[in-house]
């Protein structure tokens, strides 16, 4: 995990050239942003050079940066901006999932039998759209503030608000059903 | 924290960040509320799944990360390295022969190193051979040491190592090298000319 107290100081450091100290931020940062880069792009070729993008840009730009946004939230925006590039840039669009959600309301407790198995929550975060992916990904994983999610993706807090109570109702359902088909199995056997 | 405030009571509940009184209340709410309740138990998951289905890249990447920044500096900061200086043709010629001649050095060499000395390639699939075992260094009777170029993409050095039947056994050390290795030593021998003619993939071909 990364020290949010250090990065502004190696930040620092990077502005003036130390390339040990772009080594230390790239170790202490540099998984959590391509988790999050894998919200956005599944390929890992394309995850390994939008990872690479970054850092280079954080070495490009860390004399630019002022300070006035977190230097995780900093990073994690360019981050941001380098995914979606990639995304625009793809010579056949990916199709984003259907999201409509059924009237029913989800059970309460085969979701919560789902959340059992291990596998069935990252079968459910896969049919989301990279967009609810990435909301979720940030406000709980790890753990942003809307204010700073709403700046790393540029839009509204209350557009981060949405996403992310939109995404936990996809994940509901998703889960519901998952758990469902579960009883369903075990008492057919 | 100000600019937690618009943030999902759930979540400052699960990271024990929400005011002991509105805890409280949480906590009997979860108790008669399954639909919250279950919420909850969503929201708990979310915080310990990594959802990342790829693992880091680590040394590989930074690998990558160093070189392109020595590339980006000017030429006066950069470290003097062996593959900046103006090689003459028969030079590379002569380093692609050492390198075929001191092949059972190399596989002694492989066969002798530690199983904790292996380096895994952190783009998982991208270097997993087809019917390659999973020790290739034991099996490995051929090596080659080289430098990708910097501006190689993650995607091209896959295609390389597997247009090649090469598997990464060693690297990056601190200038960049990497130690590749074939199943034979003919399977070595064919792929040297296709490095050869992968300027924009593998900058460097070193004799050791």
């Amino acid at each position: 995990m990364s020290k949010p107290d250090d990065l502004p100081f190696l930040i620092g450091r990077i502005a003036a050239g130390d390339k040990r100290a772009m080594k230390a931020f790239y170790e202490a940062i540099g998984p959590d942003i391509h988790r999050f880069i894998q919200t956005r792009l599944r390929d890992p070729h394309e995850a390994a050079d939008a990872l690479q993008e970054t850092m280079l840009d954080v070495w490009r730009q860390a004399e630019r940066f002022e300070g006035r946004s977190s230097a995780r939230t900093w990073v994690f925006a360019i981050a941001r901006n380098k995914a979606v590039d990639r995304i625009r840039k793809a010579p056949i669009a990916v199709a984003e999932p259907d999201e409509t959600i059924a009237d029913d309301r989800p059970n309460p407790h085969d979701s919560i039998e789902a959340l059992d198995d291990a596998d069935a929550l990252h079968r459910c975060m896969g049919t989301l759209s990279q967009v609810h992916r990435a909301a979720i990904h940030l406000a709980y994983f790890q753990d942003i503030s809307y204010p700073q999610i709403a700046a790393i993706e540029a839009c509204s807090v209350g557009t981060v608000k949405t996403r992310v109570f939109h995404a936990k109702r996809l994940l509901l359902h998703c889960l519901s059903h998952t758990g469902a088909r579960l009883r369903a199995q075990a008492l057919s056997k | 924290m100000a600019d937690r405030e618009d943030d999902d009571p759930l979540q400052a509940f699960v990271r024990g960040r929400l005011p002991d009184a509105e805890a409280e209340r949480l906590g009997s709410d979860l108790a008669w509320d399954p639909h919250l309740a279950a919420e909850h138990r969503l929201v708990e998951a979310l915080n310990h799944v990594d959802p990342a289905p790829h693992p880091f890249p680590g040394a590989f990447g930074w690998a990558r990360l160093s070189r392109a920044i020595d590339e980006e500096r000017p030429a006066q900061e950069r470290p003097k390295a062996l593959w900046r200086r103006q090689v003459p043709v028969w030079q590379a010629a002569a380093c692609i022969l050492v390198v075929v001649l001191a092949l059972p050095m190399g596989s002694q060499w492989i066969t002798n190193t530690p199983d904790s000395a292996r380096f895994v390639p952190a783009t998982g699939p991208t270097t997993a051979q087809p019917g390659a075992s999973e020790t290739p260094v034991q099996q490995a009777s051929a090596t080659v040491r080289i430098v990708f170029a910097p501006t190689a993409t993650a995607q091209a050095i896959s295609d390389a190592l597997q247009a090649t039947d090469a598997t990464i056994v060693d690297g990056p050390s601190a200038i960049g090298f990497f130690t590749l290795a074939f199943a034979t030593d003919d399977a070595l021998a064919a792929a040297l000319p296709q490095f050869a003619d992968m300027p924009a993939v593998i900058e460097l071909i070193d004799p050791q």
